[in-house]
């Protein structure tokens, strides 16, 4: 298991002067691709992915690769386009403008019968794990099997036992329930039961821990790591949850503004002296991602009890250490900079 | 004043698409509907929510609409000395109007408003889309064995509300005028025709489609939470019931100057 941040916090955040020294274009400025690394093989390439609601544009080109195997997290504050991003990851959508390449599949160009093709090669836990009230969940996880494979019900029980019990639950018990007679986290699982019951290549996850308490999110995260690991199958996470993303990513990557502002492993995250994210990962109220929305000036304010404070190790109060490890002063930026 | 013509250009393109949207999904799920033997299970669901399900309710509103017609009918009848023909006067109407259109207006707002809702709630909580990343096509699954209900229900519950007003009119004639039931059935059989009772059945299998249409349409298309399914549903019930009489317009003028001079 990969570790879960451990970071004693301050009682200060970056001052807004500091913050204010990132022109707004270079806050919103795309990270390049990353040259992809020996060994490493592309399963998905997104390239200059763009998408607008009416007037409102929700993503503004967009370049990132998943690798086979690995697990990609998405982070992003609210209204970032993460949910729109996932849509067009999972075919619910056609970008505007761009492409999405995955398993060698054009996206944006591929016919009904292409998307159903590669719909079946994907799994996807909803957020709130979107099953059907009105059906048990021996129908609910075997439903794929029955209306689309159209499999004999003894091996469709079969292989939702099998899966449920993948995900440790109690099939037996639970195989005639409703969805409603389920705690919170058994949907999630039995969500998680239907996304692998068609031994899926590709499995997205559309905000897994949201609403969860702490007990059993640590759970579903290593369900995650444990499907990714035994499975091989590679994962699509989008979270807004640090410690989720620190536990199960191999890579991470930042939305803002409908641009990814940083893309890597949990170091160079934690290394990026990118204002956003440096909210994000601080939780502070004063930053890029709140500004018009708080009325704070350059007043530092204390974290409200609970939210995990990312800072200096060094103790030091000065504007430049407020910044976890490099700070603005500190190693020039791998992303983000025009 | 330029603002009041954008306003109301604006609303007329909104429904206008909304309307062009509905028939759309018609036609799609009417392309479907051979399909819908792979998944008799919810059609029989569907059927026992939707017709089982409203006959006692529709059974009671016709039987009081037929005691009421019996009262004020009678009335003036009496008066003219043609009670006879009492039986006649209301089996006509439920066989060609009251009962296809009470049946419409109790599925719509017993039926058609939970479909609505429960589609609406499917969508809002992503369940419609995790359908669809399953491959499986909701028109197929969602809106087909529901259209298909109505479409086998509505003519059944039409003919219980038929039978039912009917006699309800009877009794309560027998009751104040003091007719016997016997008078009052050749009434009715004197002037009821083939063309009566079956283009209210054909009528309400029309108003079963709109009906069904409109609920699926909607809830399929709901946004917002919890106020978008209340609106959803609001929307069901008022589009359905103006349809349903629009339609119910053009179909009588069409029995009463095509149907009835060809069959009687």
């Amino acid at each position: 298991m990969r570790r879960l941040p451990t970071d004693p916090g301050t009682d200060r955040y970056p001052p807004r002067a500091a913050i204010e020294e990132w022109p707004s274009e270079r806050l919103e400025a795309a990270a390049p691709v990353d040259p992809v690394p020996e060994g490493k093989e592309v399963f998905a390439a997104v390239r200059s992915l763009k998408k607008s609601f009416g007037p409102r544009r929700i993503l503004r080109g967009i370049n990132f690769d998943i690798y086979r195997g690995e697990t990609f997290v998405i982070l992003g504050g609210s209204g970032s386009g993460k949910t729109t991003l996932l849509k067009h990851l999972m075919g619910m959508l056609k970008p505007d403008y761009g492409t999405i390449t995955i398993g060698g599949q054009d996206l944006a160009k591929a016919n009904e019968s292409e998307m159903g093709a590669y719909r079946r090669t994907m799994g996807v836990l909803f957020q709130n794990a979107a099953l059907l009230n009105s059906l048990s969940v021996l129908e609910n996880v075997g439903l794929p099997l029955i209306e689309v494979d159209q499999r004999p019900l003894d091996e469709v029980q079969a292989r939702v036992i099998a899966a449920l019990k993948r995900v440790f639950l109690p099939a037996e018990e639970i195989l005639h329930l409703k969805p409603a007679d389920l705690s919170g986290g058994m949907r999630k699982r039995v969500g998680i039961a239907r996304a692998i019951i068609q031994d899926p290549q590709l499995i997205f996850y559309d905000e897994p821990t949201t609403g969860l308490d702490p007990v059993t999110v640590n759970g579903v995260n290593e369900l995650t790591l444990d499907l990714q690991q035994s499975l091989g199958v590679t994962s699509v996470v989008i979270t807004h949850d640090l410690d989720a993303a620190y536990m199960i990513a191999d890579r991470i990557a930042v939305l803002y503004k409908g641009r990814f502002i940083a893309i890597g492993n949990q170091d160079a995250i934690e290394a990026d002296p990118h204002p956003v994210l440096r909210q994000l990962l601080s939780g502070s109220t004063i930053g890029p991602l709140t500004e018009g929305y708080t009325d704070t000036g350059d007043r530092p304010r204390p974290a409200p009890k609970g939210i995990r404070r990312r800072s200096s190790t060094d103790g030091d109060k000065t504007p430049s250490a407020s910044f976890p490890a490099s700070g603005l002063t500190g190693p020039e930026p791998t992303h983000g900079q025009s | 004043m330029f603002k009041i013509v954008e306003w109301t250009g604006e609303v007329i393109l909104r429904h206008a698409r909304s309307a062009g949207r509905t028939v759309a999904l018609g036609l799609v799920a009417a392309r479907t509907l051979p399909q819908a033997r792979q998944n008799m299970r919810q059609v029989i669901r569907q059927i026992d929510l939707c017709g089982f399900g409203s006959i006692l309710v529709l059974s009671l509103i016709a039987g009081l609409t037929g005691m009421i017609m019996a009262v004020q009918t009678g009335t003036e009848l009496l008066r003219f000395g043609v009670l006879d023909n009492i039986g006649a006067i209301i089996g006509a109407t439920f066989c060609r109007e009251m009962g296809p259109v009470w049946a419409a207006v109790i599925v719509l707002a017993r039926v058609g408003s939970a479909m609505a809702a429960e589609l609406g709630t499917m969508t809002v909580n992503e369940e419609v889309d995790a359908l669809r990343v399953m491959s499986i096509d909701p028109v197929r699954y969602l809106v087909v064995p529901r259209l298909l209900a109505l479409i086998i229900a509505m003519p059944l519950l039409t003919a219980i509300a038929d039978a039912v007003g009917i006699l309800g009119g009877g009794f309560a004639t027998q009751a104040i005028f003091g007719q016997p039931m016997s008078v009052y059935m050749n009434s009715v059989w004197s002037l009821i025709t083939g063309v009566d009772f079956y283009s209210g059945l054909a009528k309400s299998v029309v108003f079963g489609v709109i009906i069904g249409t409109i609920a699926c349409d909607q809830g399929l298309n709901t946004r917002g939470g919890a106020e978008g399914v209340g609106r959803a549903t609001t929307s069901t019930v008022v589009l359905s019931i103006v349809f349903v009489l629009v339609s119910n317009l053009v179909m009588t003028s069409f029995t009463i100057r095509v149907l009835k001079p060809l069959f009687g």
